[in-house]
């Protein structure tokens, strides 16, 4: 079905369906894709891609939970978008490129430093493990598994951490920004 | 537009939490839609899901060399950090081992007859270090390959480090304490302080007390800085400038039991110190590369396996000699894919 001629017939069809979706649950919809893509401009597009995948869909098509639908799809398409991104990152880097030169690095490295240091405090204030998974997982965009694999815990564990240190990341944010 | 109300705690943990379970994609379906249930259901639960994910969003998107630096500091490669602790005891023996050789071979040198104002150089062999008790009480702690001359004076206590890196812990006193290193002067303030030296690039860490650092280059006081601990400034080279970071004094000191700890020094810089303990000298095979800036941590009795996974982070080759390793530059075509 063309997504045009959706627009412009908004009733009882698929159409009027995706629209009803988009209203009630769009906000959870470019959350989760957030959370998995960690990149809320990313969210943004693959959301528009999950809506013209289900205007596509031929209107025979049974959709017993629209909300597991719309989550299934988003899920696939994700998955899509983080090979794309690994392929990208794959390509080798040239050595003669500007970004991996000593170009102005100390100012660099200093305003970085300083624009990081409330994150850094605040991973200095945690346990050893609680840290470090979140950095190499956050940070270095390692998945739980190898985090797992490396620091000889489960994967549930590696997740426990990481969830415990951006709370207290965010908590420290929160005492930072309203001064009692 | 921000919530004047206070945060609730108990919902900003459970919105980590859950931002942590949607990251695993084998997240099971019905788990999926109890969050969207969850999220939907107050407001305030989609705002601190949102805050997390900002959170967790701008930590992603730092810059390569901050990453870096997040990484080399919280999560550095090697074993499971489980086994860190032993192996640091293990280390700290060997070292203590090795400083003992040092002290018998450097026994030649301070035996010469010295009166307290005849200079005396010290000196470590590679891959020793070297604790040195000056008479005033003074202690001067060598990294490996490294020399230093001792000169005090009837005004001031000088101290020539002429290469390498050494850790000082100054007694106080009334005489000055002063350490020349290449272009530096850095003037002790009663303290702790740390100072690599390779070639005219040289680092001042301080770990206790205050330093006052000053370009040698400059007339009177100009350009001269003060650091407290917890600071260093570096000097570099090639503009002249002096730079002031916030450091972890363990991590500027991390040499002493057997790390060599860089945050964005010039590969030059790096291959030049990590050689004052390889036993087969690393050379550039392409000066260009000397450029690529590194930031980690080199542990020095595993030099060899550092070496082996630079093609993993540079676009270079490793090229082992009997006598020597060697960095090239890595072609495009031979290049393989990222590790992760």
């Amino acid at each position: 079905m063309d997504p045009t001629e959706a627009g412009a017939s908004p009733d009882g069809t698929r159409a009027a369906q995706v629209v009803a979706l988009f209203r009630e649950h769009n906000a959870a919809l470019v959350a989760f894709l957030r959370a998995r893509l960690n990149s809320h401009a990313d969210a943004q597009e693959v959301a528009q891609e999950v809506y013209l995948k289900l205007l596509s869909l031929k209107e025979s098509t049974v959709i017993d939970s629209p909300r597991a639908f719309l989550f299934r799809a988003a899920s696939n398409l994700a998955v899509d978008r983080l090979r794309m991104r690994n392929v990208r990152a794959a390509a080798p880097p040239d050595p003669d490129d500007d970004a991996w030169h000593a170009t102005s690095m100390p100012e660099q490295h200093a305003s970085a430093l300083e624009q990081w240091r409330d994150l850094h405090l605040a991973l200095d204030e945690l346990p050893p493990k609680t840290s470090r998974a979140f950095v190499m997982h956050v940070i270095d965009g390692r998945d739980f598994s190898a985090i797992a694999a490396e620091m000889n815990l489960s994967e549930r564990m590696v997740r426990y951490h990481v969830g415990n240190a951006l709370a207290h990341c965010r908590d420290r944010r929160d005492r930072a920004e309203s001064p009692e | 537009m921000t919530t004047t109300l206070p945060f609730d705690r108990q919902i900003e943990h459970t919105a980590a939490d859950w931002w942590v379970r949607l990251r695993d994609p084998a997240l099971p379906e019905h788990a999926l839609l109890e969050w969207s249930d969850w999220l939907e259901a107050d407001v305030r639960h989609a705002e601190a899901f949102e805050r997390a994910s900002a959170l967790a969003e701008a930590a992603a998107s730092m810059d390569a060399a901050s990453r870096r630096a997040f990484v080399a500091r919280f999560a550095p490669a090697g074993p499971a950090r489980s086994a860190r602790p032993r192996r640091t005891w293990f280390a700290w023996s060997a070292a203590a081992a090795v400083t003992l050789m040092a002290l018998g071979a450097g026994l030649f040198l301070t035996l010469r007859p010295s009166t307290t104002e005849a200079p005396r150089q010290y000196a470590s062999q590679r891959a020793a270090h070297r604790d040195i008790e000056l008479p005033d009480g003074s202690s001067i702690e060598l990294g490996g390959a490294t020399s230093v001359v001792a000169r005090y004076g009837r005004d001031e206590r000088a101290v020539d480090l002429e290469a390498g890196e050494a850790f000082f812990r100054v007694a106080h006193a009334e005489r000055p304490f002063v350490v020349n290193a290449g272009p530096l002067r850095i003037r002790d303030l009663g303290t702790a302080f740390n100072v690599r030296r390779t070639g005219d690039r040289v680092i001042v860490a301080v770990t206790e007390g205050r330093v006052r650092v000053s370009p040698l280059a400059a007339q009177g006081d100009a350009g001269t800085i003060e650091l407290g601990a917890g600071r260093e400034v570096s000097f570099d080279p090639e503009t002249q400038a002096m730079h002031i970071l916030d450091i972890d004094p363990a991590t500027a000191t991390a040499w002493r039991g057997h790390r060599l700890e860089f945050v964005n020094e010039p590969l030059s810089s790096v291959i030049d110190n990590v050689n004052r303990y390889s036993a087969r000298p690393i050379r550039l095979a392409d000066p260009g590369l000397g450029k690529l800036t590194f930031t980690g941590t080199v542990e020095v009795d595993t030099i060899d396996s550092w070496v082996s996974a630079l093609p993993r982070v540079f676009p270079l080759r490793v090229h082992a000699y009997p006598d020597r390793l060697e960095l090239a530059r890595q072609t495009t075509m031979a290049r393989g894919a990222r590790p992760h």
